[in-house]
């Protein structure tokens, strides 16, 4: 018996606008729906202190790895905008991007380090502190050595600690990090699948099993605080070459549809998709035409399971995908489809202003072009925000992004939400694409 | 090391799925060793068996007396307490939690010694700790309806009050 369920309200073609409920879950949640990500304690400070710019009852996604310096943040500012609050306004989603682990890069490593260290419950396993922080050095280590290989994954299930193998306690990190912020929702931590390691389709596949057969451990001892899981698919970019549907490509759909249609799939709530390189991906038609077969397929499997698909981190892209039957789109709230964590930030002044979404002239400004523009008018008017920046946030890159561009971009994906369902409403077939065809950087979505 | 297809899902959870071996944590290690011991443990026992140190031990009895997993006693000439399981849970179906803004609660039905359990458990979710056992109460079967009653007679007589604070202050 699953825990939610998908009803599908409004169909136009293959876009559905429908509710995602789940009684136990206290879920009950608009579907049809392009919502903001966050990857950091930044992007956490903005959706707490502007959440009336998001919308109320609306999912909100965050990145797992970064759950712990998000509490820390939250926590210096549960005075005036408390968490509890928040969370009640706006469902949680914690998904974990596969460039921590795929890239093993220094600044990956040490999110990981530091996740496991601040969350791994030292009571519930009985290990002291000290023996918490081995174990997270053991997986960042792992993962700072095998860059682009699968020997992270090969290690944990070979490595146990005091009895324990240490694949088990990533999943224990996992659930308490998504328990932390009481998600309603969560992703597995799954290895990317690259077309050059055939073996990664099953290796993904079986992790998700494990995480569904931990689940329902955890619900058959009446643990409480357990979110929905989604079946986790991450692509590398290369798995979407272009006009190229692959064996492969069938396969993962094959692996998606048997494990929903599991017997026992109490501890399974859907699919949640995310593929790497998809600013590239979005810029060749070819290439986005792989894609939306492989969207389609997902949706297929998760329609006949009334369960939903989400596409985390699927930048303005996610609005294509809604018109193809993804029930959740995020997009990242800098704007960024790139990876997560990358090493050191930019040094030139410019690029830690960071990104602004003009909704109305379909574009992505720096600070400079904003100032440019603003020489000609205003910014459009999203309500709830205001639409230029002070002098003071113009000359401070924190302050910029923190009170003006990203709650200002906030905006702009609620809008472009609403609009997207406002169109759907209306029957138009496609608005996402017909949005993004003139979009600077998405041409490859272009239907005609 | 193994190839990734032919990693399998026992591997990756360290167990065969649904056997009995789970690995789970300490605390439900403890607490299962418990309920198999209906007729009492003391700290020793549960410190050898769990292979955990005394002090451990005697944390992880403490938290689950707190929690109202266990009770505890200390009899006469003996030089330590003695940890009792409290019910076990009847089904996974008969326990549910709602919140309520900061407070959880958790109930659930546990069998009894002469009638089944009512368990109001009250956890509180703050972002430094996640959520926390804060404690609980047991009312029997048998009195379940006359204690809702008694909560509604409670409720009434405060609303008698603000209204009389009402009108005098009026």
């Amino acid at each position: 018996m699953k825990r939610t369920t998908l009803v599908v309200e409004q169909q136009v073609q293959k876009q559905k606008l429908g509710t995602w409920t789940g009684p136990d879950l206290g879920l009950s949640t608009k579907s049809g729906y392009l919502i903001p990500y966050g990857k950091s304690s930044e992007d956490m400070e903005v959706f707490l202190r502007y959440s009336n710019v998001l919308k109320d009852g609306q999912f909100v996604e965050l990145c797992g790895f970064s759950i712990y310096t998000m509490v820390k943040r939250a926590t210096a500012l549960e005075e005036s905008f408390p968490f509890n609050d928040f969370r009640s306004a706006h469902p949680v989603l914690v998904s974990f991007p596969p460039d921590v682990i795929w890239l093993g890069r220094e600044k990956g490593a040490e999110v990981l380090n530091d996740g496991i260290e601040e969350l791994l419950p030292p009571g519930e396993q009985g290990f002291e502190p000290s023996e918490v922080a081995q174990i997270a050095q053991t997986f960042s280590e792992l993962a700072r050595s095998s860059r682009k290989t699968y020997g992270f994954w090969q290690g944990i299930v070979q490595q146990r600690f005091r009895g324990v193998k240490y694949s088990k306690l990533l999943m224990e990190y996992a659930f308490a990090a998504a328990s932390r912020v009481k998600a309603k929702a969560m992703t597995g931590i799954v290895p990317v699948i690259d077309p050059a390691t055939p073996g990664s389709v099953s290796m993904a596949h079986r992790t998700n099993l494990a995480y569904i057969h931990h689940q329902n451990d955890l619900l058959e001892q009446g643990a409480s605080l357990v979110p929905a899981y989604l079946y986790t698919i991450q692509l590398n970019s290369g798995m979407v070459k272009p006009d190229k549907w692959t064996p492969r490509h069938r396969r993962i759909l094959q692996n998606a549809k048997a494990a929903l249609q599991l017997e026992s799939q109490t501890g399974l709530d859907g699919v949640h998709l995310s593929v790497r390189g998809i600013d590239r991906i979005s810029q060749r038609r070819p290439r986005v035409a792989v894609l939306l077969r492989f969207i389609d397929g997902l949706r297929e499997i998760c329609d006949d399971a009334k369960l939903p698909l989400f596409w985390g981190r699927s930048s303005l892209a996610g609005l294509g995908g809604l018109d193809y039957g993804v029930d959740y789109a995020s997009c990242p709230i800098n704007l960024g489809g790139g990876d997560v964590y990358s090493d050191g930030g930019p040094r030139d002044e410019l690029p830690k202003f960071g990104n602004l979404l003009n909704v109305h002239s379909r574009d992505i400004w720096n600070r400079d072009q904003l100032v440019l523009a603003s020489e000609q008018g205003e910014l459009p008017d999203l309500g709830n925000v205001r639409n230029m920046p002070t002098d003071t946030e113009l000359e401070n890159p924190h302050d910029y992004r923190l009170h003006f561009s990203k709650p200002y971009n906030v905006a702009g994906i609620r809008y472009l939400a609403e609009d997207w369902v406002s169109h759907t409403r209306g029957g138009e077939i496609e608005p996402g694409r017909e949005y993004l065809q003139t979009f600077d950087g998405f041409a490859g979505w272009s239907a005609h | 090391m193994a190839r990734l297809d032919e990693i399998s899902v026992a591997d990756i959870l360290g167990e065969e799925p649904g056997s009995s071996n789970d690995v789970k944590g300490t605390r439900s290690f403890v607490l299962s060793y418990l309920r198999q011991n209906p007729e009492g443990v003391n700290v020793q026992m549960v410190s050898k068996f769990a292979n955990i140190s005394e002090t451990r031990a005697r944390q992880i009895l403490g938290e689950l007396v707190a929690q109202r997993e266990l009770f505890t006693r200390k009899l006469a000439g003996m030089r330590d307490h003695i940890y009792y399981p409290n019910g076990k849970l009847i089904h996974k179906y008969l326990q549910d939690s709602r919140d309520f803004g900061d407070q959880v609660f958790r109930l659930s039905f546990h069998e009894g010694r002469r009638t089944p359990l009512l368990q109001i458990q009250e956890r509180r979710f703050t972002l430094m700790d996640g959520e926390k056992v804060e404690g609980s109460i047991f009312v029997e079967l048998g009195y379940v309806r006359q204690v809702i009653q008694f909560l509604e007679d409670m409720l009434t007589k405060f609303d008698q009050f603000e209204e009389t604070k009402r009108l005098k202050e009026k």
